[in-house]
């Protein structure tokens, strides 16, 4: 299972991008889905600072990509008023999290998917509106059980 | 219209993707046809045929990296940019690609 309700903050009080990036990072890793969480913090940062991960949408799609994920997950969070990501005012947060050099794993089709339907109206949506931590599992990963 | 383009972006797991989406919505929107190829952690997925590469009218490469089979485009307008200008705006770069067709 990529997300778990344990991954998921429906209302953050982090008012700063770097701050919300850190309390995600924490969720990763008392879900037990990091190796080394200082190390995934680091490299989160480092591709925030390539190109940011806010691409208008109110969405931001922090990832990182390192041996210090030991288990692939996507956490999500709902910042009520907003946070400035990049200029850009962003209500719906996805931490991605995935090992280094996986290829041909079935979680990399769900997380596309995933970031494909954040370009749907519809699928952000419901997710600023529900406040229930399954439904949103449902929304975001319908192939959960 | 016809259309054809590769996204790749340098992980390869989130904007690739989100690129894919945004262009096919605002290539919806503007009544053209549409076709992307990922290439992401996955490699490269919904590979363009030879046949759609001959009829479309223009291609749209929106890369961060370098990808694979380039060459595939050789002698046709070839629209290139980044991975986020293809999400945030979408409907300008399929905009910017067809004057490439009209040069």
């Amino acid at each position: 299972m990529l997300i778990s309700e344990k991954l998921i903050d429906l209302n953050v009080a982090a008012t700063d991008k770097n701050d919300l990036i850190k309390h995600l990072v924490k969720l990763a890793n008392d879900d037990n889905r990091l190796n080394d969480s200082e190390k995934f913090l680091k490299a989160v940062y480092t591709r925030e600072a390539e190109i940011s991960t806010s691409l208008g949408y109110q969405v931001a799609v922090p990832h990182g990509k390192t041996n210090a994920v030991k288990k692939p997950f996507i956490c999500f969070a709902k910042s009520l008023k907003g946070i400035y990501w990049n200029k850009q005012l962003v209500h719906l947060i996805f931490l991605i999290g995935v090992p280094e050099a996986e290829k041909g794993n079935s979680y990399l089709t769900i997380l596309a998917n995933i970031a494909r339907r954040i370009i749907d109206d519809q699928f952000r949506q419901h997710l600023l509106t529900t406040d229930d931590k399954k439904k949103v599992i449902e929304i975001i990963d319908p192939t959960d059980d | 219209m016809k259309i054809v383009g590769i996204t790749a972006c340098t992980a390869g797991i989130a904007h690739t993707y989100m690129a894919q989406s945004a262009l096919e919505k605002a290539a919806k929107k503007l009544d053209y046809q549409i076709k992307i190829e990922t290439q992401g952690a996955m490699g490269a997925e919904n590979e363009l045929t030879k046949a759609e590469i001959d009829e479309a009218d223009v291609v749209i490469l929106g890369v961060d990296v370098s990808i694979e089979g380039e060459e595939r485009f050789e002698g046709k307008p070839v629209y290139e940019t980044s991975v986020s200008s293809c999400v945030t705006e979408p409907e300008k770069v399929i905009q910017k690609a067809l004057e490439k067709i009209k040069k």
